[in-house]
């Protein structure tokens, strides 16, 4: 529970973050609002834009001196579960979560020399764009602390509103190429309900068609779309602005 | 075109309402497993009253791809009054007969080819704010998914959180927002996505009378694009 000057502080960010002018001061005022909520500092990094998967370098924020290039040579994105998990989950998540979901050693060593290296845990908040973008906002915490699903919510939100307000002081990258063949629309509306994790038995019966013939759709547009599971399916469909969600 | 549906028009838009309500109970009730009221394979709650407007995105069959509800937030709101904690500066304050909620967003198979989505959703919003601001409402509320937020603040260009998330029982947590209605904020949407034709369309009331319906309106308003004239 958040004490008064804490939530104001908080609230304040939440009403604000987009008037404000310069990067420096964005930054200065995100990290005194994620202070109030108990986080130390922060990283804005883009996974990928326009449907494109990117390498995770970080775009804002701050990370340990040496620990990106340290990242890179090691090649620790093919371990890097966070990535993965960012892609999936709607919602925050920590490194020492992460790191329960690896099975390759590398992951181990990975997660091992992060929390050395920050010398802290991290709250990794997914933002998703209109223009089938993801960053995550990585917010150092002290290890081992507990995160209620009330602070990630809010850390969550907070993380938005830094994102969209900070990549306003960037360029925005390139529109997508066009699909070689449309989607037809049953295939489009198989999509959509894939998107919401929908089977083929569940589509068949919200679309009044068999199931056979919701995954005779949902297989062509994967063809389609290049990707080879469900979850790419959803994922591609968002990031090439096939799907966008419903707001309210 | 999205077609606006008042109290008056539900006749002719009835077999789209009646999906609307087939949709909302897939995607709430079965979806999210929100506890709502279920009746007849529907969701409905106390909102679908008559002061209720559906906005409406049809095939050209007739078929409902994308649907919301606005409404006045004066004698009943879902952030207003089920979810009060959403509004830091105390909900009653937004209590005014100038303000609309937005919810029950429901989306259906947008987009076929790359970005097409992403323009009909932007159809949509700025569909919303015409209709709104025919009848002088200054403001839309509603609550969004945090995970949705950035999402919302991108699409809306001008949407503001109202106050902290507030966690559901159910799981999960919203935001409540509000846009502000206004000409400026319509114009740059309709720059943004290159739009030069006004995107909401409300049904004349002779339509009650000669028994057409919305599936024809939005057949008949395709003809008109596909020849040239623009209804």
């Amino acid at each position: 529970m958040l004490d008064e000057p804490s939530r104001s502080t908080v609230f304040r960010f939440l009403r604000d973050a987009q008037g404000i002018g310069t990067l420096d001061e964005l930054n200065s005022q995100f990290i005194q609002a994620v202070e109030a909520l108990g986080f130390k500092s922060a990283v804005y990094i883009r996974l990928s834009a326009n449907g494109q998967v990117l390498p995770p370098r970080p775009v804002f924020g701050t990370a340990p001196d040496g620990w990106v290039d340290h990242y890179f040579a090691n090649h620790y994105s093919r371990f890097d579960t966070a990535i993965p998990m960012s892609f999936q989950s709607r919602d925050p998540f920590t490194w020492t979560e992460a790191a329960a979901r690896g099975v390759e050693a590398r992951t181990a060593t990975l997660f091992g020399e992060a929390f050395e290296w920050w010398g802290a845990d991290t709250l990794i908040c997914p933002v998703r764009g209109i223009d089938g973008g993801l960053s995550i906002v990585n917010l150092t915490l002290d290890r081992g602390r507990q995160v209620d699903s009330a602070e990630r919510s809010t850390a969550h939100a907070l993380a938005s509103l830094f994102a969209v307000a900070g990549e306003g002081f960037f360029d925005r990258p390139e529109p997508p190429q066009e699909l070689e063949k449309p989607l037809t629309w049953r295939e489009a509306e198989c999509v959509y309900w894939v998107c919401l994790g929908k089977s083929d038995s569940d589509i068949g019966r919200i679309l009044s068609i068999s199931k056979k013939t919701a995954n005779h759709h949902v297989e062509a547009a994967k063809t389609k779309l290049g990707v080879s599971s469900r979850a790419s399916l959803a994922w591609r469909a968002f990031a090439l602005g096939l799907v966008q969600p419903p707001l309210s | 075109m999205i077609h606006v549906v008042t109290h008056a028009l539900r006749g002719v838009y009835a077999q789209q309402i009646a999906a609307m309500h087939r949709m909302r109970r897939e995607a709430f009730i079965v979806g999210k497993g929100w506890k709502l009221q279920e009746h007849n394979g529907g969701e409905y709650d106390r909102g679908d009253d008559e002061q209720a407007v559906y906005l409406m995105m049809l095939d050209d069959h007739g078929g409902l791809q994308v649907s919301v509800r606005l409404r006045p937030v004066l004698d009943w709101s879902i952030l207003l009054d089920e979810m009060a904690g959403c509004v830091e500066d105390g909900a009653e304050t937004l209590r005014r007969p100038d303000i609309w909620e937005m919810a029950r967003h429901l989306a259906n198979a947008q987009g076929r080819s790359v970005g097409e989505a992403k323009r009909r959703s932007a159809e949509f919003r700025v569909a919303m704010l015409e209709a709104a601001r025919a009848r002088k409402i200054a403001r839309i509320v509603g609550s969004v998914d945090v995970g949705l937020l950035a999402y919302g603040l991108r699409a809306w260009l001008d949407l503001r959180p109202l106050g902290l998330p507030v966690v559901y029982p159910e799981g999960g947590a919203a935001v409540g927002f509000e846009i502000p209605v206004t000409d400026d904020l319509i114009n740059r949407l309709r720059r943004q996505h290159a739009m030069l034709a006004p995107q909401a369309f409300e049904a004349p009331p002779v339509a009650v009378a000669t028994g057409v319906t919305g599936a024809q309106i939005e057949q008949n308003h395709r003809a008109k694009e596909h020849s040239g004239v623009h209804a």
